[in-house]
């Protein structure tokens, strides 16, 4: 299985007029997608941090069968 | 989905703080490599204690304005606007925007150093949506 940064997924951002900026993983699930944002931290104060009710689930394995 | 961040944008990054500035009007912008060097001054030509890192000259910040000047202290770059200025052109509400600006330009840079491709819209009621596609 491919470190998770190289999975397929996207970051989903919103920034409001006042430069508030949410940020959401899509397309992985549990725990492991707390590293794909990690770096959203670097660009200011952090206010909330959340997870949603896909951050409990197992992380899919996809197995390649030749 | 998963995890999901709420981040206040900080200025941090100078080149990103510059392509804000321009993205809200502002393209003559002076620049210093040595830290905070630059002088400010007022409406009156009078010379103001205050020194920056990045200054927007009076004369582009509008009628009886004072200099508006960014500076560095170790981790951010902290605005200093007149009370003035701070009513009339670089109000909150501009400052919203500069951060707004920012964010996009700071996260698109980023984005695309990690290898991500960024896609981005603008919506009505004027905030930024971004995807960060990985494939």
């Amino acid at each position: 299985m491919p470190p998770i940064a190289n999975q397929p997924h996207e970051i989903h951002i919103e920034i409001d007029a006042t430069g508030k900026i949410v940020g959401e993983v899509k397309g992985i699930e549990g725990p492991s997608c707390e590293t794909l944002t990690a770096w959203l931290d670097s660009l200011g104060e952090v206010t909330e941090h959340k997870h949603t009710k896909d951050f409990d689930k197992k992380a899919k394995i996809q197995v390649n069968r030749r | 989905m998963s995890a999901y961040r709420v981040i206040k944008s900080e200025f941090k990054n100078l080149e990103s703080l510059k392509a804000a500035l321009k993205s809200i009007g502002y393209s003559d912008i002076v620049t210093s490599s040595t830290g905070n060097s630059i002088s400010m001054y007022g409406y009156h030509n009078d010379l103001r204690p205050e020194k920056c890192a990045v200054l927007v000259d009076r004369k582009y910040v509008g009628q009886a304005s004072n200099d508006v000047g960014f500076a560095w202290n170790g981790s951010t770059y902290e605005a200093i606007i007149s009370d003035h200025d701070s009513r009339w052109t670089f109000t909150p509400e501009v400052i919203g925007k500069l951060k707004q600006q920012y964010a996009f330009h700071e996260l698109s840079r980023q984005a695309r150093q990690k290898g991500y491709t960024v896609q981005q819209e603008a919506t009505p009621q004027g905030t930024i949506r971004m995807k960060l596609v990985r494939r």
